[in-house]
């Protein structure tokens, strides 16, 4: 058997695995450590942080779906001050790779915690987040169209030094004219994709069944859409993708990784299978063998040339 | 032995487990016993167990059950059918194979002295296990509360454990007529510590009145919910902590709340 290496390396940032939680399903990576130590994966990406702590939206916050669910949580969050002094001592104690997920009301907002963050030698990578569907200000509306995203990005970008992944919103049109405008603006990589906007209806009260009317869709109901994405921004930009959507083995993982993605977020799955991240990790390495490949790297885009 | 059962943690078992019996006790609601682990055993009074139906694959989410009892042999749940994934669950049967994690969240602890229960609806179920685990203490008594007699479950169970069983429904078909905040005010005797669980009205009108009597009272809470781990934020409700009102998670820092802090 040959031997295999299942290292990879996405905007600049090397990871030993391509495999990460996806932002908000894994807490700050001390919620899953009672059934492993969060430096067996790729990199820990922590749950978005705003500039002030915010307490999210009225539960209920879920609606479960067909192969999916709707999630409406709104970024409930300690705030960068408390997420550095309290969350990253833990992270830094298990040697992660840490990804800082960020979020903000306003472009200035994006531009300070990014500030914040480029002080703290713990951090590998911001991905800011333009994208969250459940909050009434910022997030999506940045997200969905070019001029503004480029807008957020480039004001990270002029705060913080190192590797800047934007995180998409597929509730857009052309999915790769925001990619470009972000690639453009100085971002090293994008995370394809965030929910999608759906909803969910209450038969017995006739009302939304979340109280903000809309959720974010996610789980496997999602993956068609988020591997065509994938596909798509690779091919017309060739920059460097995180997949995510709906992954719940290492097949789909392989998919994202043949439609162009170098690294991979899992989310929803995590809810069901706390240890599923492990497991996409082995298979794929398994897939490696069989197949004799000495590399998940030569697997990057394979679909999508 | 099941392969994953060796990725349980200490404390958490996550793995398959098999169905020993399923029996529908009442109308729509079943008590399911499954076969235990180490850490399953452990479990306190108010904590849940995930089950992990997926039909098809199309339901993904697990379902959050209550702990009706536990020991090394086996553990009881009880569930009402309310949607897929329940209705998924009424239908397994015995020699079944089904994923399992647990135990979690934060159930009744270090519970003392002269102890009141009061338990509506499905909300019995936990207590039952409270209760057995407070059986040597000839200071506990419990209120049960039903909507008729058709409704009322574990009635002989709990009377093998506690000497004190007061049971009312809301028609007068079974015991006292009235519900359980009702008739815990009638025969509340000294008793400074209340658990209760139930419907959220219940449980509030039971933490005014411990309020008012300067009591403890300690309420188990239910809500929808994603990862059971505290990572996803999904199931909150807002508690009152150190002068502000905060969302807190149902499955980490409860499902039971000191009741006076819940705001409902």
């Amino acid at each position: 058997m040959i031997n295999v290496d299942i290292s990879t390396a996405v905007g600049g940032l090397k990871l030993k695995n391509p495999v990460m939680p996806a932002s908000g399903t894994w807490g700050y990576g001390e919620e899953y450590a009672e059934f492993y130590s969060p430096a067996e994966l790729g990199a820990v990406v922590v749950k978005g942080t705003t500039l002030e702590p915010r307490q999210g939206n009225e539960p209920p916050r879920i609606a479960e779906t067909p192969a999916g669910m709707l999630n409406s949580v709104g970024l409930q969050n300690v705030g960068i001050e408390r997420f550095i002094s309290e969350k990253i001592p833990f992270l830094r104690e298990n040697k992660c790779i840490v990804i800082a997920n960020i979020a903000g009301g306003a472009i200035d907002d994006y531009a300070e915690i990014a500030k914040r963050l480029d002080a703290e030698k713990d951090i590998s990578a911001v991905e800011v987040n333009i994208s969250c569907p459940n909050v009434k200000k910022g997030g999506i509306a940045f997200g969905v169209r070019a001029d503004t995203a480029s807008a957020v990005i480039k004001s990270v970008r002029k705060a913080y030094k190192g590797a800047l992944i934007a995180k998409l919103s597929p509730n857009v049109t052309d999915i790769v004219e925001i990619a470009r405008a972000c690639i453009d603006s100085g971002a090293d990589a994008l995370t394809l994709i965030n929910t999608v906007k759906g909803m969910s209806i209450d038969i017995n009260s006739r009302k939304p069944l979340l109280p903000n009317s809309t959720g974010g869709l996610s789980g496997p109901a999602i993956k068609p859409i988020a591997l065509r994405m994938v596909y798509e921004v690779k091919k017309a930009t060739g920059a460097d993708i995180i997949g995510v959507g709906g992954i719940e083995c290492f097949e789909d993982a392989l998919e994202f990784i043949m439609a162009g993605a170098s690294a991979v977020q899992v989310g929803t799955a995590n809810f069901y299978n706390p240890f599923i991240m492990p497991e996409i990790i082995s298979g794929l390495k398994a897939y490696l063998e069989e197949n004799g490949i000495s590399s998940v790297k030569e697997l990057i885009g394979v679909a999508a040339r | 032995m099941n392969s994953r059962e060796k990725l349980s943690s200490d404390k958490i078992f996550f793995g398959l487990r098999e169905v020993i019996s399923i029996k529908e006790i009442i109308k729509g609601t079943f008590l399911l016993e499954i076969s235990s682990s180490e850490q399953l055993s452990k479990s306190d009074a108010g904590q849940f167990v995930y089950i992990i139906p997926r039909i098809q694959k199309r339901t993904i989410l697990p379902r959050p059950l209550c702990i009706a009892d536990a020991d090394a042999g086996s553990v009881k749940l009880i569930f009402r059918v309310k949607g897929k994934g329940t209705l998924c669950l009424s239908g397994l049967s015995k020699g079944d194979r089904i994923s399992v994690m647990g135990p979690l969240g934060k159930g009744f602890k270090d519970i003392k002295g002269p102890v009141l229960l009061a338990g509506g609806g499905l909300g019995a179920a936990p207590l039952y296990f409270l209760a057995k685990k407070l059986q040597n203490n000839e200071k506990t008594s419990i209120v049960l509360g039903f909507k008729n007699k058709n409704e009322a479950y574990f009635i002989d169970e709990f009377k093998s454990v506690l000497r004190n069983v007061f049971i009312c429904t809301d028609d007068g078909s079974l015991g006292s007529r009235g519900n359980a905040a009702e008739k815990v005010r009638e025969i509340i005797s000294g008793e400074k510590i209340l658990c209760a669980c139930g419907p959220r009205p219940m449980l509030k009108s039971l933490s005014d009145f411990a309020g008012e009597r300067g009591i403890r009272i300690f309420v188990s809470l239910e809500e929808r919910m994603g990862c059971g781990m505290g990572a996803c934020l999904g199931c909150v409700v807002k508690i009152r902590s150190g002068g502000k009102e905060e969302y807190q998670r149902v499955c980490k820092e409860g499902p039971v709340f000191d009741g006076s802090k819940v705001i409902y």
